[in-house]
């Protein structure tokens, strides 16, 4: 059986990496053998998990017994980490080029800007394990729902069309016939000198050695092309986007209802961390500042609640848990995420 | 009087923070108060398309304010295909490589390089008009990418026309008044940490004079609040807020440095005016 897919996306400082390990604490109490993959948690996390000795890119069993206290069901975890992902891909299809790429060991430091596209083809490989009844993916930080769909395309561009006629142009005893068909007019040629004009030979030579590595492993890159299916078809993916009461980004909320209208995949939630609505709406004040601060809050929530209601978007709200002891609120948020019956 | 005028004028002011701290209105604000106080500069706040996707239109359009000139949303295409033309000295062939597949997919697989190219466009904003750049810029995973890139191409050019004008970019970047960075967060001791450690490895790749602290959205500034009705949630809030302004104020990192904002109840009311009071 393959593994049910959640992604939990949303801009960073909103709550997303403690909601996700939440959700997987809770997935695993119910008895499903649970991965989370996630990017950067942080310390406080890893110390609640009892994995402080994790390696980015390997997988660890947490040992937490607060979490994995059934035999039949336990939660691992993996710090997803570029290069380690590029590491496994060379290993997958036993091709070393890759790891010798200048060009590509620059572009996979943490920083480098590829995160979302390897988080795909990580998600992938575990995917094709057959080991997990659930991962759970927290996508990296910074990145928009739509940011991480586009990956995607950006895979499909790089591996599918345009870089066919530099191929075409360089390495003329390619055999592979399918790919000399899909030549289109090749103004690799002229590309290249124009390119060379603004850098120097020996980039052209990194660049194409970088081309070509990639090229080598195009399989795995091409394979992580079904998730443009996998991700629409709700009975392998779950989308949570999350959003958060107390920031001051209502737009970005409705932003991310815009995007999810035109996505087909019905089991899609936004989540909206820190309601403290009970205790607002029962607070009395006495001074007009106090009443003007009750109502700020208050219509920050009641606004974004009614908008998503009025669009008929499925949401969940999470109570505020006032407290800085990360078990606390992971414990609780984890009981309130079992409170929410998904499961159809 | 005014914490802000004690820093010498820089050249480029970068806001960055996370996502939802309210970087955006902080900008917007501190621009309009540079703006008055330079009537004879010019004075720019820029906002970058960071969509990746070359072709994309920005989603997240800035709302152009109605008397403003001079606020600049940078789309990735026109900044590229400015700066290959100056390289090429040819806009129409410039305009043919933009258009090609094989360049629209190097821009979106790189996308440090699309940095690269707004910072050469800010700089040469400047150097031209003798601006005051206020940049808004994308949140702070993004803004160590934005400098990290700088670095990185570095490493991919080696040489050549594009690898000196990397050189040249760290290098105003690197002048003394010239880049001021301005961290804009909501004050919770996880947010603090990863400021501490955003700027830690900041300095790997730049020269940063000082960095601004502006805090969002604290309760206990607002003016006037009756701190003894409150609900309990707030009460906490307040109080470990203070907590960690203290803290704040006693770390040296950020000692000096530390603008706080109240927690504004209506937008609208978010006037110039109480912001110079700061």
């Amino acid at each position: 059986m393959h593994s049910k897919i959640e992604i939990f996306c949303g801009t960073g400082g909103v709550g997303k990496t403690t909601l996700s390990t939440a959700r997987a604490i809770s997935l695993t109490k119910k008895g499903n053998n649970c991965l989370l993959i996630t990017i950067d948690p942080s310390h406080r996390l890893k110390d609640y998990l009892k994995i402080s000795e994790i390696k980015p890119g390997q997988i660890y069993d947490v040992a937490n017994p607060q979490i994995n206290n059934t035999a039949d069901s336990k939660l691992s975890a993996m710090l997803m980490d570029v290069a380690s992902t590029t590491k496994r891909i060379a290993q997958k299809s036993g091709s070393e080029k890759l790891l010798n790429s200048k060009f590509i060991n620059i572009l996979t430091s943490p920083f480098g800007g590829l995160n979302e596209i390897f988080a795909l083809v990580e998600l992938y490989m575990q995917y094709e394990e057959k080991k997990y009844d659930y991962i759970i993916l927290d996508t990296p930080p910074g990145g928009h729902f739509i940011d991480f769909l586009q990956s995607i395309n950006k895979i499909r561009r790089f591996f599918d069309s345009s870089f066919i006629e530099i191929f075409n142009h360089l390495n003329q005893e390619s055999k592979n016939i399918s790919i000399l068909k899909k030549v289109v007019a090749s103004g690799a040629k002229t590309l290249l000198s124009y390119l060379k004009k603004v850098t120097s030979e020996e980039f052209i030579d990194d660049f194409l050695e970088a081309v070509y590595s990639l090229h080598d492993v195009k399989d795995i890159f091409l394979k992580t092309l079904s998730w443009d299916d996998l991700f629409e078809n709700d009975n392998v993916t779950r989308w949570f986007l999350i959003g958060n009461y107390s920031h001051d980004k209502i737009s970005d909320i409705l932003h991310m209802q815009d995007s999810l209208t035109s996505f087909k995949n019905k089991e899609k939630y936004i989540c909206l961390n820190r309601s403290n609505f009970e205790d607002l709406s029962t607070w009395e004040p006495s001074s007009q500042v106090n009443q003007e601060l009750k109502q700020s809050l208050l219509s920050k929530e009641l606004k974004v609640n009614s908008s998503l209601r009025e669009n008929s978007i499925k949401f969940i709200s999470f109570l505020d848990i006032h407290s800085n002891d990360i078990s606390l609120i992971l414990e609780n948020l984890s009981t309130q995420w079992s409170f929410q019956k998904l499961e159809n | 009087m005014n914490k802000v005028q004690k820093f010498p004028l820089s050249s480029l002011y970068m806001f960055t923070g996370k996502g939802g701290v309210g970087k955006t209105e902080v900008s917007r604000l501190f621009y309009k108060k540079i703006k008055k106080e330079n009537p004879n500069r010019k004075v720019y706040l820029i906002q970058v398309d960071t969509s990746s996707d070359f072709d994309a239109k920005n989603n997240r359009s800035f709302e152009k304010q109605k008397n403003d000139q001079e606020i600049i949303t940078l789309h990735l295409k026109e900044c590229a295909t400015e700066y290959m033309a100056r390289k090429i000295h040819s806009k129409r062939i410039a305009s043919w490589i933009s258009s090609t597949n094989f360049y629209k997919t190097i821009v979106s697989m790189l996308p440090g390089l699309n940095y690269l190219i707004y910072f050469g466009k800010i700089l040469k904003i400047i150097d031209e008009e003798e601006a005051i750049i206020i940049l808004d810029s994308p949140s702070s995973g993004h803004l160590l990418a934005m400098f990290q890139s700088l670095d990185n191409f570095k490493k991919i050019f080696k040489v050549g026309p594009i690898y000196n004008d990397i050189c040249l970019m760290l290098e105003i970047l690197n002048q003394e008044n010239y880049l001021k960075l301005a961290i804009v967060s909501q004050l919770e001791e996880i947010i603090l940490n990863e400021t501490i450690e955003l700027q830690y490895n900041l300095s790997e790749y730049i020269k940063v004079d000082k960095i601004l602290y502006f805090i969002n959205g604290l309760y206990s500034q607002i003016p006037n609040l009756n701190k003894s009705d409150l609900p309990n949630y707030l009460v906490e809030k307040i109080s470990s807020e203070e907590n960690l302004l203290n803290q704040m104020k006693e770390n040296k990192i950020f000692k000096n440095n530390i603008l706080p904002i109240p927690y504004i109840t209506e937008l609208e009311d978010y006037q110039l005016g109480e912001f110079n009071a700061l």
